[in-house]
């Protein structure tokens, strides 16, 4: 055990003073991957935001029940105890048909169609705000008020907000293709970049393998340096992100001010590094992997 | 300890290395594989280290047949032979200390322990005090004894040199057979190929003497 740990550092001490002696080279592919891997991250995250931000807008949609013409006392009771107590049900206002009638006639728009008309054909209506804002969640809820006793029709008015959303997601499903576009680059770049490192210490892995150096020692080096050109390149993204995400606050505030808005971009925070780095350090294990297996089965 | 029974050699797109070759080498013994340039005298040695596998006939080493090992286990046969090539195959870019360091960096021993062991290799030969000196600025006779100090640092049983003084000049020639012999006083089995046997053997070595000459891939004695 001591002395696997003992090989893992020296091997680990190795790769980071191969890296130092050519800090430039070192710096330059961590950069491509800052950049590789800040893209699809900040995309997703800022997408991700604005779905949220669009849910909790003052624009919010209202469900419209209106009752049957012919509804007793009773079933209308029992629809205002089911609206009081529904747990998505955040608020709701009742108009009856007559004071919709006197509205309609005290309104200079629709007087001359109420003045038309002989009798009052407007039905007794609930609004209801749900409580959560989310377009599947109200469609649900409208479903369901649909089908109470006494209820004529249940309507929503949230065809913007599903167009919003439609576009949105969207955006997010744009963003994966590019995170397995660039995933897939990332592991070619680390690939062909561990290949060249193993053609410039072809001696020295002809001498360890001659003198019985097994594949997994070979190996190992290379791995770690996958590792670590995975883990800077998460930082560098890390890094990048703060500062894009920092820039563009500066032009949201002027936009958000106007709408008397008080949304801002989230900086990515500790969970957000730490999924870069896992997600870095894989694929550069990955491509560091494959790049040496091709090159030992080619050595032999 | 070393075992060949009908052992033949042949490259693809050249004629047989070597034919039919048939020999026992006990543990100790100080072997001197001799004969003319391209007489198979590096094959030979190749097939004893496990770097090249026989086309027919049977190779034990310490009883275990070489053609039917795992391609996962030779290299854990190479480790019990200490190696040193006709070329030195030293790092150029690396100091005296890390190209010892190599083999038991290899093996996996301890950093603090491989220190002790590196610097008494290196005493052994004499080059403790070139430490930190790059390969490439010492002499031909200091990169060879370079070359053997990293052989022997991983304490083999078997310490195998191919034409080890080739390109030395007399002086240091005897300088590092005399290494050679020192091993072979203290157990180890040492197999050297050279173009002849050396003329001035010390009558305790010569005792355990034995040579495989060859002659068109063939052993002649």
């Amino acid at each position: 055990m001591k002395s696997w740990i003992d090989q893992q550092q020296q091997t680990l001490q190795l790769v980071m003073n191969r890296m130092l002696a050519k800090k430039l080279s070192s710096l330059l592919i961590m950069l491509v991957m800052g950049i590789a891997l800040c893209l699809p991250a900040a995309l997703y995250s800022i997408v991700h935001q604005l779905q949220t931000a669009v849910g909790a807008t003052e624009h919010k949609p209202e469900i419209s029940l209106y009752l049957k013409l012919d509804i007793d006392e009773s079933s209308k009771h029992a629809i205002e105890q089911q609206l009081k107590q529904h747990p998505q049900v955040a608020e709701f206002r009742f108009v009856s048909k007559q004071s919709a009638w006197s509205n309609m006639k005290a309104d200079n728009q629709h007087k001359e169609i109420a003045e038309v008309l002989t009798e009052n054909p407007l039905p007794d209506a609930f609004f209801v705000l749900p409580k959560k804002m989310e377009v599947d969640l109200v469609k649900k809820l409208q479903a369901e008020m649909q089908g109470w006793h006494g209820v004529d029709v249940a309507q929503v008015d949230s065809k913007w907000l599903e167009r919003l959303d439609t576009l949105l997601r969207l955006a997010k499903t744009i963003t994966r293709v590019l995170m397995l576009l660039l995933s897939i680059a990332l592991i070619a770049i680390i690939g062909n970049t561990i290949r060249l490192q193993f053609v410039t210490q072809r001696d020295e892995i002809e001498v360890s393998k001659l003198i019985g150096a097994t594949n997994r020692f070979v190996r190992r080096p290379f791995l770690y340096a996958g590792a670590l050109y995975g883990l800077g390149g998460a930082l560098m993204a890390y890094l990048i992100w703060l500062g894009v995400v920092g820039l563009f606050n500066v032009s949201i505030a002027d936009i958000a001010d106007l709408y008397a808005s008080h949304f801002r971009l989230n900086l990515p925070g500790v969970v957000e590094l730490i999924l870069l780095a896992v997600f870095g350090a894989v694929l550069g294990l990955l491509g560091a992997y494959a790049a040496v297996n091709r090159s030992l089965a080619q050595f032999e | 300890m070393i075992k060949f029974d009908a052992v033949s050699k042949r490259y693809p797109g050249s004629s047989q290395t070597l034919n039919n070759i048939s020999f026992d080498i006990a543990a100790g013994k100080l072997v001197f594989v001799t004969g003319i340039s391209g007489a198979g005298k590096s094959t030979l040695l190749k097939l004893i280290a496990g770097l090249e596998q026989p086309t027919s006939g049977v190779v034990l080493i310490n009883q275990q047949n070489v053609s039917h090992l795992k391609p996962a286990a030779v290299p854990f046969l190479r480790r019990s032979f200490g190696l040193v090539f006709q070329d030195h195959k030293l790092l150029y870019d690396r100091n005296c200390f890390e190209n010892v360091a190599l083999p038991l960096y290899i093996n996996g021993v301890a950093a603090d322990e491989a220190a002790g062991r590196i610097r008494a290799a290196l005493d052994k030969v004499g080059l403790l005090h070139k430490e930190k000196a790059m390969p490439i600025t010492m002499s031909g006779g200091e990169q060879q004894r370079l070359a053997i100090a990293r052989a022997i640092v991983s304490r083999p049983t078997c310490l195998i040199a191919d034409e080890p003084t080739g390109n030395l000049d007399e002086g240091y020639a005897q300088n590092i057979m005399s290494l050679f012999y020192d091993f072979q006083r203290v157990g180890v089995s040492v197999i050297i190929a050279s173009h002849a046997v050396p003329q001035n053997l010390p009558s305790d070595v010569a005792q355990h003497l034995q040579v495989l000459h060859l002659q068109n891939g063939e052993l002649s004695s």
